[in-house]
């Protein structure tokens, strides 16, 4: 678990960002994610589209802003948090290319605000698996999915290269 | 009045602890840490002289033009800086920061460059790459200058700056200007320079395919200048 300030929205809270493995419980949280259980506000992302935990940041400092700017487009701050890592703005397809799945068995969680204690211990609750350390990202990561919902050229091989990528689409989208 | 004042202040919280490194005319230019990094942040100011409603819409306009062309540069294989965040409310715009010289400042006053024809031979065929590269996705720069072109430190590679004016278009008519602006600039600020603008425009001939309609075109700018004639 990691915890960072926003420097454009310090008084917006901390952000959580966590990572756990062998999950078992994909199908069952995200059941509960659809039904609008007010206990998830987290976003539950599939860590498997995720490289780095700047792309999360860069997610979710969006999202941030467009909650104080009443700018939402999906429900919530957290669900907005999947929607912005897509560069589409087809909102069930953003959701379901990267929020988790049934099948999912590695979760990338962030959480605005709230106290970090807190928020481990909560989510140790709700999810059944391990917690691992957020630089394990790269290596959970499937490259060619990435590659494909991002749509970059096969020719890029570089970790770094393909952040910026993902990166500068994440930033485009609320300007396209 | 102390009330806005505050509220100004809360708006801008990020550009409060930013070093502010440049001002242009349009805009003014910090540096401070974003999300584990270190950012660009170029924030586009009201001008004071236009109507409030109208000054509102054109610079969300622009700032919504340069985060696009910026992107679309990169993402046709051009070194352009990252796009961090686009905040169109604030009218800022946050980027990578370059680690790296100003191509200026390298032909100018860095000896090996100044001295060394090769260098600038090498230099000149890789600013010829990335021009037709832009071109080729129809973006105008808008401002080509040796001061809005970059050498990253960390890979040495051409890294171009600065996309406040640029626009997408594919007439050849804008692609031409855009280079023109650049000889210019070029021959302004370098003397005897001549042959190394020969040189860029020999390797953007020789990578992109829709260069001679452009080339043709700049003859006749040159011609005429930068502004078209508005008779007949």
């Amino acid at each position: 678990m990691q915890s960072f300030t926003l420097e454009t929205y310090p008084t917006r809270g901390q952000i959580h960002i966590l990572f756990y493995k062998n999950v078992s419980n994909a199908a069952d949280l995200r059941k509960r994610l659809l039904s609008h259980d007010q206990e998830l506000s987290y976003a539950f992302i599939d860590a498997k589209v995720v490289l780095d935990k700047f792309q999360l940041l860069i997610a979710t400092n969006d999202a941030v802003h467009h909650e104080l700017n009443s700018s939402l487009i999906t429900h919530n701050i957290h669900s907005e948090i999947v929607y912005n890592l897509s560069p589409t703005t087809n909102i069930s397809e953003s959701l379901r290319r990267f929020g988790i799945a049934d099948s999912s068995t590695s979760i990338a969680v962030v959480k605005v605000g709230g106290n970090s204690e807190e928020v481990k211990s909560h989510l140790s609750t709700l999810i059944h698996g391990e917690e691992s350390d957020i630089k394990d990202f790269s290596s959970f990561a499937d490259i060619s999915k990435i590659k494909k919902y991002y749509k970059i050229d096969d020719k890029i091989n570089d970790q770094n290269e393909i952040l910026d990528m993902i990166v500068g689409s994440i930033a485009v989208k609320s300007v396209s | 009045m102390v009330i806005i004042c505050y509220l100004n202040s809360i708006h801008f919280k990020m550009i409060e602890n930013a070093i502010l490194i440049k001002q242009g005319a349009e805009a003014r230019i910090y540096t401070a840490p974003f999300l584990t990094r270190t950012a660009i942040i170029k924030e586009r100011f009201s001008k004071t002289y236009r109507h409030p409603i109208l000054d509102k819409k054109l610079t969300a306009r622009r700032v919504n033009q340069e985060a696009r062309c910026l992107f679309k540069c990169r993402k046709s294989g051009v070194d352009t800086p990252v796009l961090y965040f686009v905040n169109i409310e604030d009218s800022t715009i946050c980027m990578e920061f370059i680690q790296g010289m100003i191509i200026r400042d390298l032909l100018i006053s860095d000896n090996e460059y100044v001295q060394n024809k090769e260098k600038q031979v090498e230099l000149a065929k890789m600013i010829g790459i990335s021009l037709s590269k832009i071109h080729a996705v129809d973006v105008i720069h808008g401002d080509l200058t040796t001061s809005n072109l970059m050498l990253r430190e960390s890979n040495q590679s051409l890294v171009i700056i600065d996309f406040g004016l640029s626009y997408v278009s594919s007439l050849p008519e804008d692609k031409a200007v855009d280079l023109y602006v650049l000889e210019k600039a070029f021959l302004s600020t370098h003397p005897n320079s001549e042959e190394m603008f020969a040189n860029i425009l020999e390797s953007y001939q020789k990578n992109y395919k829709a260069s001679q309609d452009v080339l043709s075109k700049l003859a006749e700018v040159r011609l005429r200048g930068r502004k078209r004639s508005m008779v007949g």
